[in-house]
């Protein structure tokens, strides 16, 4: 068990990190939601009735799609573009794709090789983009579900405000919808932007994500 | 079972549980917005 935990401390970490916010997020969230209903002369509803709202449901698919476009951008975008001297490049003259020779692809692929890899036909075409495509659906389909939840919170308010209901394209063409989209990106294109830039200088010792800490500042793609 | 084979299962099983439940948190609330909940 010790040597699972230790082989697995990332996943483990994060993963129980995630759990221990999104309960909490939903105890907060129920306690502000029923402050509201009985601030508007409402009914306070159940926790239960609460995990299975648009509410809870738009709250949290909000934040999912921003973090998902976030990796899914930098996966591409580290593709192509570089930051001479940050660890999160690669060499400046390595922009693009690279050869199958250097992604060891086809007659290139070594011993342990994935199946997909050494194939080299559609399949390899496929795993080769994989982690692009994974991470992209899920910033998609948490895109809709933040979009459908979003929906009925917004028409749940226009029905308290004696407005018309809007059918759901009305409503992902609103400023509304918008708005709670773009203040999440915002914010992951300033981090993103600012560790690729902040980590051309400045080092974590013994972390991956940065450079080693005598590593000359102006050295591109070394890792800790 | 060789000990390279077992973590080889253990880092799977990490993959699926991730991967797993995404997709059980994305249709959960997928529904919840499509059926107007």
């Amino acid at each position: 068990v010790r040597r699972f935990v230790r082989d697995n401390g990332l996943a483990i970490f994060f993963g129980v990190a995630f759990l221990a916010a999104l309960a909490g997020q939903a105890i907060a969230g129920h306690i502000a939601y029923n402050a509201e209903q009985v601030a508007h002369g409402e009914e306070a509803i159940s926790f239960g009735r609460y995990l299975t709202s648009s509410n809870f449901g738009q709250a949290v698919m909000e934040n999912w799609q921003s973090e998902y476009l976030q990796f899914t951008l930098f996966i591409v975008a580290t593709v192509w573009l570089v930051q001479r001297g940050s660890p999160e490049s690669k060499k400046v003259e390595e922009a693009g794709t690279e050869g199958d020779r250097k992604q060891r692809i086809g007659p290139w692929a070594g011993r342990g090789a994935p199946k997909w890899a050494r194939v080299a036909d559609w399949r390899t075409a496929i795993f080769g983009n994989s982690l692009l495509i994974v991470m992209g659906a899920i910033f998609l389909l948490s895109l809709f579900a933040q979009s459908v939840t979003g929906w009925n919170e917004y028409n749940d308010q226009q029905i308290q405000h004696h407005s018309e209901a809007v059918s759901w394209l009305t409503y992902v063409g609103t400023a509304d919808f918008w708005q709670d989209a773009l203040q999440n990106w915002q914010s992951e294109f300033l981090a993103v932007g600012s560790m690729v830039v902040f980590s051309i200088f400045l080092r974590q010792r013994g972390s991956p994500e940065s450079k080693p800490v005598g590593a000359p500042n102006g050295k591109t793609d070394v890792q800790g | 079972v060789t000990d390279g084979a077992r973590q080889l299962a253990i880092v799977r099983a990490m993959f699926v549980i991730y991967m797993g439940g995404i997709a059980a948190g994305l249709a959960y609330f997928i529904v919840i917005g499509l059926t107007h909940h």
